[in-house]
């Protein structure tokens, strides 16, 4: 479902505001790229740790180490 | 607190956060303090964030994965506990029969006497119903893929009307093996043989790449003939499926399944395979043969169980009975194959149950058992190492003799699953999808396009090759990269081809998807019956799975708003909810989508003053899933202040519109607001009459319109700059405005809301230059158009008004007050129960004019005191119509 057909009046949303986390994370990547990493699979992928680790060739630890600094800054951002 | 602004700030908050994190809380603070003066900036940041650290209570921000059609919300329907003589379904509740972590078998029997049998009826926890739903769907497939004696098989399944899902299967009259063990005082030969049909059972699932991983005596009953069943595959797992709940599932499982029978990557959650089940049969067989669990666990924590279970010591069967005569006949063989199935590292056990089986049919029959003690197996890898090439031919005739078991198809699936694995995520998870659809779509900026598209060309051709062996994964692919491309005519033949090569595939979901994906595609491409033909066929087959049903009547909805058939756009979303609601998968965002779909939908329909409790009751629903920050929450709040601006509600829509702005602020600092808050804000302010306000609004959002690259944006802010132009007099700027606004491309589409406000301000324009005849033609030609596409009233009534105005121009006061009478019937319509609205004073204002040129002055004082209250109450007192009306009915007072 394309937003186009859902916003009113204003019809069009090229630039949709989904792009909000697609932005943060882009940010993110210019200073820690396998933190983006991290939040696509576990996120977005719904991968688990052992997963992802295996997955970027790291332990469990750093991938929840990883991750929870990334949902941090990614909070700290999108102002959650 | 402001949100890190750069990259450079970012890498050293980064930075100082890693740093912060790896140690103890306790020391985080001590740190802190030593922290160089010029990182001093960041520490109450610092400090804010790492007390969010480590905290679960409350903050789930990005906990939980991206599930996209996975409602996770209460039913409150079914929040009452289930009684005997309930009716569920067709069927009516006897007795408990048991119950498990999240559901409960009852024993049933169908109220409509077409089968005189009992069935076992398995329903969820009442008030779990909503998110069940899915799981009890892959119970259910997985089920109806099993047929085997040994497997209690699927009746029938269902979802009640309150959208609880039920499964009804045989209902097996037996007690659990370990009890039917024990009351029988079974002989160790016939509990091998028992065993023996366990393994039977649970071979033919593996055998169908489906794992049991729950499997422990109370799953496995033995009924009074003697005869195993294997019970409850609700955790089951299909081989190689990683669809986007997998994960979800699994994480789930961690807490569900029975521990003491869980292998240790169980409950470690690693990825678990047909291993998981040879150890909880090994644990199981265990028991029935030394008369005690293994181990005992801990309760505790999942890190303790873990930890447990791979730290558990499991001595040897046979030392643990006290009847020296089974000791000695557990001694040997029988202990050195449970050790062999009951291995911590899962490819050290039996490489199948099969194989497992066989060692326990070869004791039997007094042979040779295959397992060893594990340091002669080490011993032997040794010899191999040693001896490569004769035992590697050893090893090609094993492989030979396992071919065409359960084993070797798992083996030749996992093979493949392996090599595919990152592209058989990105074809089934949809959530992929929608983030790469983004980063493809509208995340390029215009100087990459042209390489994107590149790209996009060469993955379309690699598809095939590189996945054609799998026609739905290919399907899939093709499916996402088709939402990739800016190109409806190349999208739609990647469409056609996915829906060619699963034309005979049983994923009804996914081919429905691709169709109705399509249709939406030939809708903009002018093959309009094509689509709604598409849509319908799938909407109406009765075998299409609800989700995929729910998805093609929102495109259904889709394809009628933008044709502007209201009354189809509106059935449509009624419809979606509906079936979403009979499917069990209510109370998630779809719902509040859908909600406020058919709000809009109402709306279009010229009911814009229903529209507004469904607008509530959208963002009741995102509220309670914490999700009224989203992107679709905002598009139907901005949505409704649509509504309100329609319905006249103008200092309402200005104030929800400036909560937009402020929210968007507040949480994208760095990105500017979307045009579409902006536009309507703007026409909120022109319509409040503050000018300049708006003016610069206007410009705001052709400034974000023309960087998105988005032209309708574009006209409608220069549309909106003339509009203001006219109202103030200043009528070469309007003019200019609009030439600018004529020159963007989609001038064609008429019934887009620029390009009909475009119309309406040109005919405002030739109004004040004195071109009133013109304008009156224009106007009559425009409302013919706006009837003939059965445009928003409101839409209607603006025109309506001014073409009364025209009229009194050239004189023709009789023709103007009709106008004005129509226009104010459509705002008062509009206007609902509101007790004001800008239109209707507007309307009035009108009447107010052509009495007062007919000579009814008592007629036209009543209307403009009418104009002047509601334009004051609705568009606050600067608004200079207000003003206006005041103006005239002093005038006629001094008459």
């Amino acid at each position: 479902m394309t937003l186009d057909t859902r916003a009113g009046e204003m019809l069009g949303t090229r630039d949709d505001e989904i792009l909000e986390v697609h932005e943060a994370l882009q940010m993110l990547a210019q200073v820690d790229e396998r933190l983006v990493r991290v939040v696509e699979m576990r996120y977005f992928a719904g991968l688990t740790d052992a997963e992802i680790a295996s997955a970027l060739g790291v332990t469990d630890r750093t991938v929840r180490r990883d991750w929870e600094r990334a949902r941090l800054l990614l909070a700290q951002m999108l102002g959650r | 607190m402001k949100p890190p602004q750069d990259p450079g700030e970012l890498r050293r908050l980064n930075g100082l956060l890693e740093a912060a994190l790896a140690l103890p809380p306790a020391q985080r603070e001590a740190w802190l303090r030593g922290l160089p003066e010029s990182d001093h900036d960041l520490l109450p940041l610092l400090r804010q964030l790492l007390e969010r650290a480590g905290t679960d209570a409350g903050d789930d921000f990005l906990r939980q994965p991206l599930v996209l059609d996975g409602p996770g919300g209460l039913d409150e329907a079914s929040l009452a506990p289930d009684a005997p003589g309930d009716r569920i379904g067709p069927y009516r509740l006897l007795r408990e029969l048991g119950h498990g972590g999240m559901a409960t078998v009852w024993l049933a029997e169908r109220t409509d006497g077409s089968l005189n049998r009992q069935e076992a009826l398995k329903l969820p926890h009442p008030g779990w119903a909503a998110s069940l739903a899915q799981r009890m769907a892959r119970e259910r497939d997985i089920l109806a893929s099993l047929e085997h004696p040994r497997i209690a098989r699927l009746y029938d399944a269902g979802v009640t009307a309150e959208g609880r899902p039920w499964l009804a299967m045989e209902f097996v009259d037996g007690t659990p093996i370990d009890v039917h063990c024990r009351d029988h005082g079974l002989s160790i030969e016939a509990r091998l043989r028992l065993f023996l049909q366990v393994a039977e059972a649970v071979s033919h699932a593996h055998g169908r790449l489906v794992v049991h991983r729950d499997l422990k005596p109370s799953n496995i009953l033995v009924t009074a003939a003697g005869e195993v069943r294997l019970l409850d595959f609700g955790v089951a797992k299909l081989l190689g499926d990683d669809g986007p709940t997998q994960a979800q599932i699994t994480r789930l499982m961690g807490r569900a399944v029975t521990p003491d029978y869980a292998s240790p990557e169980q409950v470690g959650a690693r990825p678990v395979g047909v291993a998981t089940d040879v150890y909880s049969l090994g644990v199981v067989l265990y028991e029935l043969l030394a008369g005690v669990r293994p181990y005992r666990l801990p309760r505790d924590t999942p890190a303790a169980l873990e930890e447990a279970v791979l730290a558990a010591d499991v001595p040897p069967a046979s030392s643990r009975v006290t009847d020296r005569r089974i000791a000695r006949a557990l001694r040997g063989d029988l202990d050195t194959l449970l050790a062999k199935a009951m291995r911590k590292e899962p490819g050290e056990r039996y490489r199948s149950v099969e194989a497992f089986a066989a060692d326990v049919e070869r004791h039997l029959a007094g042979e040779p058992v295959l397992a060893r003690p594990y340091s002669l197996a080490q011993r032997l890898r040794k010899a191999m190492a040693r001896h490569r090439l004769p035992l590697a031919a050893g090893a090609a005739v094993a492989v030979a003799l396992i071919a065409g078991t359960a084993l070797a198809t798992w083996q030749a699936r996992e093979a493949q699953r392996e090599r595919d694995q990152a592209r058989a995520l990105l074809a089934r998870n949809e959530a992929i999808n929608e983030f790469f659809t983004l980063l493809f779509g509208e995340a390029v900026a215009p100087q990459q396009a042209d390489a994107v598209k590149a790209l996009l060309d060469r993955g379309w051709h690699m598809v095939g090759p590189a996945f054609g062996a799998v026609p739905e994964n290919e399907a899939a692919i093709l499916r996402i990269l088709a939402e990739y491309y800016n190109d409806p005519e190349r999208s739609e033949a990647m469409l056609a081809r996915a829906a060619e090569i699963t034309r005979g595939s049983a994923d009804r979901a996914l081919r429905a998807q691709i169709d109705c994906d399509r249709g939406q595609l030939l809708e903009s491409l002018g093959r309009t019956e094509e689509a709604v033909q598409m849509l319908e066929r799938w909407i109406a087959d009765p075998r299409t799975p609800d989700l995929a049903v729910v998805h093609c009547l929102q495109m259904r909805g889709a394809i009628a708003a933008n044709r502007t058939e209201a009354a189809v756009a509106l059935r449509s979303s009624q419809a979606a909810l509906e079936r979403l609601r009979a499917a069990g998968q209510a109370g998630g965002d779809m719902e509040a989508d859908l909600l406020g779909d058919i709000a809009f939908a109402l709306h279009a329909s010229g009911r814009s003053g229903e529209a507004e409790a469904w607008f509530e009751r959208s963002q009741q629903r995102y509220r309670a899933l914490n999700r009224q920050d989203s992107l679709h929450a905002r598009v139907m709040l901005s949505n409704w202040g649509v509504v309100e601006l329609a319905t006249g509600d103008v200092q309402r829509a200005l104030a929800r519109y400036d909560e937009l702005l402020d929210s968007h602020r507040r949480l994208m600092a760095w990105r500017d607001p979307p045009s579409w808050v902006l536009g309507n804000r703007a026409l909120a302010l022109e319509r409040t009459s503050r000018w300049d306000d708006a003016l610069a609004a206007y410009a705001d959002t052709l400034r974000v319109s023309e960087t998105a690259r988005h032209p309708q944006g574009s006209r409608y802010a220069w549309v909106g700059e003339a509009s203001v132009r006219v109202s103030t007099g200043r009528l070469d700027e309007a003019e200019a405005a609009l030439r600018r606004a004529a020159a963007l491309p989609g001038a064609d589409e008429a019934g887009h809301p620029a390009v009909v406000r475009a119309e309406w301000v040109r005919a405002r324009l030739m109004l004040k230059r004195g071109h009133a005849a013109q304008a009156h033609e224009a106007l009559g030609r425009q409302l013919e158009f706006l009837r003939s596409i059965g445009a928003n009233p409101s839409y209607v009534g603006m025109a309506l008004r001014t073409r009364a105005e025209a009229a009194l121009a050239v004189g023709r006061p009789a023709a103007a007050a009709d106008d004005a009478r129509e226009a104010l019937a459509i705002a008062q319509r509009l206007q609902g129960g509101k007790p004001h609205s800008d239109n209707t004073g507007l309307a009035w204002l009108a009447l107010g004019e052509a009495e007062a040129a007919l000579g009814r002055a008592a007629g036209s004082r009543a209307a403009l005191q009418q104009a002047g209250e509601h334009l004051e109450a609705a568009a606050g007192p600067l608004n200079a119509d207000a003003r206006r009306a005041r103006v005239l009915l002093r005038g006629q007072a001094t008459n």
